[in-house]
């Protein structure tokens, strides 16, 4: 058990995600946990180089907020997420990347608890895991 | 015009590099009409203890990736005493298929080691292996990088003639132009040297000179030895066979498409590409036939070895999660290029 | 006395390097300086990657690695893939083959020395013009192996089951056109090469300066069994599958190739080998267009056949362990490849229904040998359920030939320090001795 504290960079979709987020106690809560958010219009909007890239910079772990399935407000964008999510989180396990550190979480608009929750769970998973072993110049 | 002193060497990998170059020599042009060949151990039979001698090098063409420290110090020796260095080949570029050795290494993982003999022994200890497999322009600032695996031989003496030049420049360089991106054409043309850092292939990605036919961007399912073969005409991605050529440069002329089989990328990422396997993860997941999750999670089941595929040439210098610590002075130079 | 070192050793495919410590018995090793890691690349991979992964190796291991997943599929290609495949082989023998002749000669000629000067200085500007010819050949029989291949060097077309496309019809009538040009130039090749090179006295003593007698030949026969042939007689004869049980692939610390062994060498005698550490002369053996004639090969058309008479005529009958008959061997098989292509490439040897026979299931273990321009090579390789490779072996010519790469080197040296010559002549010798292997 490390004392790291983890940085999380989440991707957070305006729509639903960032309307559960957008609470003053939300948002300190998330603040707390170490998490940095990135606003995006669509979690859809999310290419796999900007979560390669965030692990490769120093993030200890990325999440991707996401309208829930039949919500998304550009009909396919969340199932688009979702699909790349699964195989990406393939290519990260065999380069070596913990399942722990890359997660897509569907989040509807009244339902903060979800967010938190993925979050504390997020990182306390990172925390126990440490720093990530690659990354740009770890090798 | 005084004639350019040139240097050829392998480091860890194959001889067919050089043999392309060997066979430009005498198929197409002798190098010996701007070139004075004056250290290239494989045809002239120089040895390693002659680099300490060696005057001053025009241009290096330097091959294979950097696997052992004799390799290391061949790097830096040749760069110390060469004015342009240039990476011939995916493994001097990219590291090249020796770099899928890294894969096995996570958290400073130390293979079984060699030369435990001390430097008095008989037979003399080997040159030890690095702890990681890398590319040329990670162990030094390459200049000119020649890609492919094997390079091709239209693209080589393009990189041969603009970088040689002789009396006859004009009417050659046409040839070397006319294969090259604008700006780097623009430069030759000139008379320039082209800018420092350019890769002799083009820009955009090898669909831009394959020869199939792209109908719709739709993978429905991986197609497998089972099955029975692609269509020749159309698209391979689109018919389910994994294939790179949409992350990778152009410059070959869709060689492998042309022959049946996918592109597994010996050129290196195009040019607009962050990281090929994180874009061809785009691509293919972003086209799914199917949008039921579970179908989802069932295609992508069928997938092996990402890893060792997307990143089959290039993994020491274009996977960036997986880039070896830099060297010593090399701090900027992670990921190249 | 100062140690003689030769790092990079010249014309040798792996970087290697050779140290002779000139005293009264002289000291010398051969050692391959950089390792290959061939389980490093392979292993983790589909096994469908395998023949295209294992072409950096060269042409004959993608044919290999496309046999060893035909037995892993259970399938056998059709036969138009067969010759493709084939057809791919006599080219890249072609090639091979070629080069080494052709540095053989630049041995006499500088390769990058212009013809002017040469004429200047008086010396054969035949062979450099030779040369020229000799180089020009070489890239049209790769030529011919980029047709069949999809890729001269590090080929693609050959698949599970077969090849992964038809040809066109401008390659059938390329094929022949090169065919026709390398019989042609094959025959001038060997005569030239019997009227100037093999009685060139630099260039004869440097070869016949060692031999490595008697090493026993490793090669298939015709009815792909693996023979082992030695003293006049057959030693060993088994199945390609049995060959990981049989040869073991041993790396001493000095080298990063390991050496070929078998296992068990039947007591046979072959005491005039030197003596190295860690090698015992009587497990080991050798491959390539040497041993195969030693084990009684009989090459392809009349022109092959006239040069092996030639090549009796001037050293004898086989068994030889000389350079100069592996070199000589080298010409036979040349023009013998040559006849084969004329004979190969022809549109119906080509034409069918398929070019690839689908497999329906999967093995877990697959087995590839083949005769390749360097020798006898044998892939092994085993799969998980899902087809990906967690074992591979490989046994190609550069370990099967790494213990008399090593006893050439001691005879050479041995030989040439005899004379008291200079450092420069007993590098040339050395590196011309290993040149065939």
């Amino acid at each position: 058990m490390t004392d790291h504290e983890p940085k999380i960079l989440v991707f957070l979709c305006n729509w639903c995600p960032a309307a559960a987020v957008d609470r003053p106690d939300v948002a300190a809560v998330a603040a707390e946990k170490g998490v940095r958010e990135v606003r995006v219009f669509c979690s859809g909007m999310v290419d796999p180089s900007y979560v390669v890239k965030a692990l490769a910079s120093g993030a200890d772990g990325v999440l991707i907020a996401a309208c829930p399935p039949g919500n998304c407000h550009y009909m396919t964008g969340n199932v688009r997420a979702h699909a790349r999510y699964h195989l990406l989180q393939k290519l990260l396990g065999e380069l070596g990347v913990e399942r722990e550190r890359f997660r897509l979480e569907w989040v509807p608009h009244h339902e903060s608890h979800k967010y938190l929750a993925a979050i504390d769970e997020m990182a306390r998973g990172l925390a126990k895991l440490g720093p990530a072993k690659v990354g740009l110049g770890r090798g | 015009m005084a004639k350019k002193r040139i240097a050829v060497f392998t480091a860890t990998g194959c001889r067919v590099c050089e043999s392309v170059l060997l066979d430009l020599h005498y198929t197409v042009n002798p190098l010996t009409r701007w070139a004075d060949i004056v250290f290239w151990p494989y045809v002239s039979g120089n040895s390693r203890d002659e680099l300490e001698k060696l005057d001053g090098v025009d241009v290096c063409f330097f091959a294979g990736a950097v696997r052992t420290e004799a390799d290391r110090r061949a790097a830096s020796k040749l760069r110390e005493k060469s004015e342009i260095v240039t990476a011939l080949g995916a493994c001097a570029a990219f590291g090249g298929m020796p770099g899928l050795a890294n894969l096995g290494m996570v958290e400073g993982e130390e293979k079984e080691e060699s030369s435990p003999l001390s430097s008095d022994s008989f037979p003399p200890p080997l040159p030890g292996r690095e702890p990681c497999v890398r590319a040329l322009p990670q162990v030094v600032e390459t200049d000119y990088f020649i890609a492919g695996c094997p390079p091709t031989p239209p693209l080589t003496w393009a990189a041969v003639q603009s970088l040689l030049g002789g009396e006859d420049r004009q009417n050659i360089l046409a040839f070397a132009t006319s294969r090259l991106p604008g700006n780097v054409a623009e430069a030759v043309a000139s008379g320039a040297l082209p800018p420092r850092g350019t890769v002799f292939a083009g820009e955009k990605a090898v669909c831009a000179s394959c020869s199939r036919i792209k109908e719709k961007k739709r993978f429905k399912e991986l197609r497998k030895s089972r099955d029975r073969d692609a269509d020749p005409s159309r698209c391979l991605l689109e018919q389910g066979v994994f294939c790179q050529g949409i992350v990778t440069r152009e410059g070959c002329g869709g060689l492998c498409t042309a022959a049946g089989v996918p592109c597994r990328g010996c050129f290196g990422k195009a040019e607009a590409v962050y990281d090929p396997g994180a874009r061809m993860v785009s691509a293919v997941a972003s086209t799914f036939e199917t949008l039921d999750p579970l179908e989802v999670e069932k295609i992508v089941g069928d997938f092996d070895d990402l890893a060792g595929t997307l990143y089959r040439y290039t993994l020491p210098s274009q996977c960036v999660l997986r880039c070896p610590p830099p060297l010593e002075g090399r701090e900027g130079a992670t990921c190249k290029p | 006395m100062q140690a003689i070192t030769l790092d990079p050793v010249r014309w040798q495919e792996e970087p290697a390097r050779i140290t002779v410590l000139p005293q009264e018995k002289p000291k010398t090793c051969f050692q391959v300086t950089a390792p290959r890691n061939i389980e490093e690349m392979c292993v983790g991979r589909p096994a469908e990657e395998l023949p295209r992964i294992l072409s950096i190796l060269s042409p004959s291991h993608h044919l290999a690695a496309a046999r060893a997943l035909d037995s892993l599929y259970g399938v056998e290609p059709p036969v138009p893939a067969q010759n493709m495949r084939r057809g791919l082989l006599v080219a890249s023998t072609f090639a091979h083959h070629l080069k080494k002749l052709s540095f053989l000669l630049s041995s006499l000629e500088s390769p990058f020395e212009g013809h002017h000067a040469a004429r200047r200085r008086e010396r054969a500007p035949a062979a450099h013009r030779m040369l020229d010819e000799a180089m020009r050949h070489a890239s049209l029989s790769r030529e011919a192996a980029s047709i069949l291949g999809g890729r001269a060097d590090h080929p693609l077309s050959a698949v599970a089951g077969g090849v992964s496309r038809f040809l066109k019809k401008d390659h059938y009538v390329r094929l022949e056109e090169i065919a026709e040009a390398c019989n042609a130039f094959a025959v001038r090749l060997a005569d030239y090469f019997q009227e100037n090179i093999w009685e060139h006295a630099g260039i004869r003593n440097n070869l016949l300066a060692s031999g490595v007698g008697p090493l026993p030949a490793l090669t298939l026969e015709e009815d792909g069994k693996v023979l082992v042939y030695g003293n006049g007689k057959g030693i060993h004869r088994f199945s390609p599958e049995e060959t990981f049980e049989k040869i073991e692939l041993r790396r001493e610390r000095w080298s990063y190739t390991p050496f070929a062994r078998l296992k068990e060498h039947g007591g046979e005698d072959f005491s005039p080998l030197p003596e190295i550490e860690g090698l015992a002369p009587g497990a080991c053996f050798f491959v390539g267009p040497l041993a195969r004639f030693n084990a009684g090969s009989v090459p392809c058309g009349s022109s092959a056949r006239e040069e092996l008479q030639r090549l009796a005529d001037d050293l004898g009958p086989f068994p030889h362990h000389s350079p100069l008959a592996a070199c000589r061997c080298l010409m036979v098989e040349l023009t013998g490849a040559a006849q084969e292509m004329k004979d190969l490439y022809a549109e119906p040897n080509f034409l069918g229904p398929f070019t690839r026979t689908v497999p329906t299931e999967r093995g877990r273990e697959g087995h590839g040998a083949l005769e390749s321009p360097e020798g006898c090579i044998f892939h092994r390789l085993e799969t998980d359920e899902r087809g990906v490779v967690r074992g591979i072996q490989v046994l190609d010519a550069a370990m099967a030939n790494h213990a008399l790469r090593c006893f050439l080197v001691q005879k050479t040296a041995e030989s040439f320090l005899g004379r008291r010559s200079g450092t420069n002549t007993l590098k040339k010798a050395l590196e011309t001795s290993l040149l065939p292997f």
